[in-house]
């Protein structure tokens, strides 16, 4: 391919690829996704020095990755020391690492046709842009590529490193490492998968070794029916999409080197993990697409080697990019609604100090008006009080008359709060003696659902 | 078919169209309508925000009692105050634009409060 075509063809699609995840993240007034509300907070704690606990919503083991949280609290230097407004900016643009890890590694391994194609497909996948807004993986996937890479060229020590590195953004290295040290071991190479979990083993013994005294508090397993209710329709709409019909096709059509075979083995590896939340949720099924899409995209960069059916590749690239393009503008808006912005606004100026109200807006809440206390943290995976999580969040998703006469017998709060996106409210109203002294909504132009707030008599 | 110059072509039309797209984004504009209610006493305060004219009834509801005591006109933002007096229960605040639809259309946006003032 010509010199120029390439760089240039590069340049269109970094540059495109950009503006797709910053446009929209600079017209928002907060961060897109909400997990940044945490993020946020946690890198406030940062600025102060590595924090063994979390203070909020009660104090336990701060056991969450700190690379991420670090960057952020280095980034936020530039936005006057508002981590708020630099989570806005810098996961999303972070995001891109991936993609350009994938045209390296394409480019080296398999040409430079292949690489452009894979960079193109994965810059704009949307369940990358969409992770890219709040989940700190995506940078942890991409230094789990460079990994694969190291893996393959035989320099086991740089992959174990690289997966180190991983292990210190994101939870989820270690379902990436078991499809290395599957490959390592399949092939009896036990000094090469010693050598490759080395680096790892010596980070996750500093990081959780040293806190190992506070694992107990955080009980996280939090049950399937929550991840059943998060899952959307769009991941619904795609997931079978990609695990049902194409990855087996490009599975028997690329099964030829060592590279579509480790390819193929990750998106087997990750279809059996994605129905696990059938079971059980702790794989994160609202992420499987992404790691599923990296093995599509490896796999059909690959198989555009092949000479049959070039037009129908081609026909099938420009489909699913049309239909990624459609989805990108349809998700990125902010979680936080402007209902639940004044919402939050005024209660943020009542003198009552306890509110009860579903996880998300919970999470928002105690970041925007950080002197109330609210018994749900966003950071569901580490759930200080168990009981109460789960009495609280099936309040909101439960009709049950029982449970809120429960809740509100038990936890005393001042204040319920009902977002625009939740329901449930007429089952309060009807159950137990309440004012209800706050709506707020919003006309553009059809009306959406209230927000409200409730004081229990 | 040449791949080798249909995909760079398909590219940069693709990535371009992307790029494009999102100049389309507004970004949510964060003002909201709101009310709320601010007690004192028997008097009671009904803050308003709204960003087009709506009517407030307010009513006296209680199982043996319900009735319609004031219908006023707001728009833009201010305070009502409704003055309760010689009555012992619940009092309810309607707030709508135009009639008060039926069926599975929108109702208005109601608030209540409880008051003693007999």
């Amino acid at each position: 391919m010509n010199r120029k075509i390439l760089v240039l063809c590069v340049l269109v699609i970094l540059l495109s690829g950009l503006a797709v995840r910053l446009v929209p993240a600079s017209r928002e007034k907060y961060p897109i996704g909400y997990d940044n509300f945490f993020h946020a907070r946690m890198a406030e704690l940062y600025s102060n020095g590595v924090p063994r606990t979390i203070p909020w919503p009660e104090e336990r083991a701060n056991l969450y990755p700190p690379s991420y949280h670090l960057l952020l609290a280095g980034a936020s230097v530039f936005f006057g020391g508002d981590a708020l407004q630099a989570s806005r900016f810098l996961l999303p643009a972070l995001s891109m690492l991936l993609p350009l890890t994938l045209l390296y590694v394409l480019a080296k391994i398999k040409g430079w046709r292949e690489a452009l194609v894979g960079f193109f497909l994965m810059t704009f996948n949307p369940f990358l842009i969409t992770a890219g807004y709040n989940s700190p993986e995506v940078v942890g996937l991409a230094l789990s590529l460079a990994a694969f890479y190291f893996l393959y060229k035989d320099r086991i020590l740089l992959a174990g490193l690289a997966q180190a590195a991983c292990f210190s953004f994101s939870f989820m290295a270690g379902v990436y490492s078991s499809v290395m040290l599957l490959l390592l071991l399949r092939g009896k190479r036990l000094k090469d998968a010693a050598l490759f979990l080395a680096p790892s083993a010596v980070f996750l013994l500093a990081w959780y070794g040293s806190r190992y005294d506070l694992l107990y508090q955080s009980t996280n397993f939090f049950g399937s029916k929550y991840v059943f209710m998060s899952l959307r329709d769009w991941l619904f709409l795609y997931s079978p999409f990609i695990l049902g019909a194409v990855i087996p096709v490009l599975f028997c059509s690329s099964y030829r080197s060592r590279f579509d075979r480790f390819w193929a083995v990750w998106s087997v590896f990750f279809l059996v993990a994605y129905f696990s939340f059938l079971v059980t949720p702790v794989l994160h099924p609202w992420r499987m697409p992404l790691y599923l899409s990296v093995g599509f995209v490896m796999l059909v960069s690959s198989a555009l080697r092949g000479a049959k059916g070039q037009a129908l590749k081609v026909l099938f690239i420009v489909s699913f990019t049309a239909a990624c393009i459609v989805t990108v503008n349809t998700v990125a808006h902010s979680s936080l609604t402007p209902p639940d912005d004044a919402l939050i606004q005024w209660i943020s100026g009542q003198s009552g100090q306890r509110v009860m109200s579903e996880y998300s807006l919970c999470g928002h809440l105690l970041t925007l008006a950080p002197q109330k206390s609210c018994n749900l943290d966003l950071y569901f995976e580490s759930i200080p009080d168990k009981q109460k999580w789960d009495d609280y969040e099936r309040m909101f998703w439960e009709y049950s008359p029982e449970l809120v006469r429960k809740n509100i017998n038990e936890y005393s709060p001042d204040y319920i709060v009902y977002g625009s996106r939740d329901w449930g409210r007429e089952i309060l109203e009807d159950s137990v003696n309440v004012s209800k002294v706050f709506v707020s909504w919003k006309c553009d132009p059809l009306c959406g659902q209230e927000a409200a707030v409730y004081v229990p008599r | 078919m040449n791949l080798d110059k249909l995909i760079p072509v398909l590219i940069v039309l693709c990535s371009l169209a992307a790029a494009a797209s999102v100049l389309s984004f507004k970004g949510q504009d964060y003002s909201a309508d709101y009310v709320y209610i601010q007690k004192t006493g028997c008097d009671l305060f009904l803050h308003y925000k709204v960003s087009r004219p709506m009517t407030v009834d307010v009513w006296l509801d209680e199982k043996d009692i319900k009735r319609r005591v004031m219908s006023q006109e707001i728009s833009g933002e201010g305070v009502l105050e409704y003055f309760v007096s010689s009555y012992s229960g619940r009092i309810r605040f309607d707030v709508y634009a135009g009639k008060i639809l039926k069926g599975s259309e929108r109702s208005p946006y109601t608030l209540y409060e409880w008051v003693d003032c007999k």
